[in-house]
């Protein structure tokens, strides 16, 4: 199935991308401070679709994926999610609890690890797109699962919301870890944050 | 700070991060007594009936958040004076605001570096 690009006008589709850059980037910098190794990040790339256009994650079909979840709520509400391949979050985990070298094993500590990073990236981002466009968030405790990429609409109420998939590939090393943050969005909310990153755009 | 050893509450729902934050406070003090909580309600119930030179607090917790728990002291303990220290995820400068209005003597940005708490710590003289 085929990515959907919303018809997204594209200055305002230029002011969210950069605004999610400079999330992606401080989720980065956030996360080289935790394993204490230089990390490189790619400009993100933001896609957005629905659950009725199937899944856009083709290079995790049939893998197991941990997927970090928290909830959003102000002006703009909504759930954000970190999604990366089992094998990236072991690595990821194993880097934050220095265990090198432990196998695949991702037990308790590797997830409680995992899930306090991933609710420093989510942080990262939502927090760059409260402060630039003058939101304030309250946050829902964060939760972590590990399942199919297919299951994540499970995190939609609504066959219409949509996913805004921040694309970010972290160079770590020798490695490429692919790492998805996305905002599952109701159509009203969605609209709400491209009618304020519209505003944004005109009074800049 | 004074010569007997440190007593520092650390409250966050996350066992990864208060062994962090346990990790971090030994590399800055020789001795350091660390009492932890897990929510804010705990914390709460706690706190005011304990003597702590300074508090490590997050804002997303279950039960009760690091605000709620500000407020609640500030509202119900009105003498409580020991040195709160937020350390959050939540970037937003809504969020430090509102820690500082809830009577935070400081907010560090999760994940901290050592020289910025230890900064902090200066600055607040403890």
């Amino acid at each position: 199935m085929t990515t959907h690009f919303a018809p997204v006008d594209p200055m305002v589709q230029d002011a969210f991308t950069e605004i999610c850059n400079i999330g992606t980037g401080r989720a980065a910098s956030a996360l080289s401070d935790m394993i204490d190794r230089k990390i490189t990040i790619d400009v993100p790339r933001i896609e957005y679709f629905t659950i009725q256009q199937g899944s856009p994650f083709k290079d995790l079909e049939n893998l197991l994926t941990v997927q970090v979840s928290q909830s959003f709520s102000s002006a703009i509400s909504g759930k954000a999610i970190l999604l990366l391949s089992k094998q990236g979050a072991v690595k990821l985990g194993q880097l934050l609890m220095g265990e090198l070298d432990a196998g695949d094993a991702f037990g308790d500590s590797e997830q409680g690890a995992m899930l306090e990073l991933g609710n420093i990236m989510i942080g990262s981002l939502i927090g760059s797109i409260s402060n630039a466009l003058d939101l304030a968030c309250d946050y829902g405790l964060p939760d972590i699962q590990l399942k199919g990429a297919d299951s994540l609409s499970d995190f939609s109420s609504d066959a219409s919301d949509f996913f805004i998939i921040v694309r970010a590939r972290l160079h770590i090393d020798a490695e490429d870890i692919q790492s998805y943050l996305i905002l599952v969005l109701h159509p009203d909310q969605f609209d709400n944050l491209i009618l304020r990153i519209h505003q944004l755009v005109e009074d800049s | 700070m004074n010569d007997s050893i440190p007593r520092i509450a650390v409250v966050d729902d996350s066992a990864f991060f208060r062994s962090q934050v346990k990790k971090l406070l030994r590399s800055i003090y020789d001795e350091v007594d660390i009492v932890e909580f897990t929510d804010g309600q705990q914390a709460f119930a706690a706190l005011p009936n304990d003597t702590f030179d300074f508090v490590t607090l997050d804002v997303v917790m279950p039960h009760m958040t690091g605000i709620q728990l500000l407020e609640a002291l500030r509202l119900h303990h009105p003498d409580f004076n020991t040195p709160i220290l937020v350390i959050s995820a939540d970037i937003q400068e809504s969020t430090r605001k509102a820690c500082a209005a809830a009577g935070a003597a400081g907010f560090i940005d999760k994940p901290f570096k050592r020289e910025a708490v230890i900064a902090i710590l200066d600055q607040l003289g403890i």
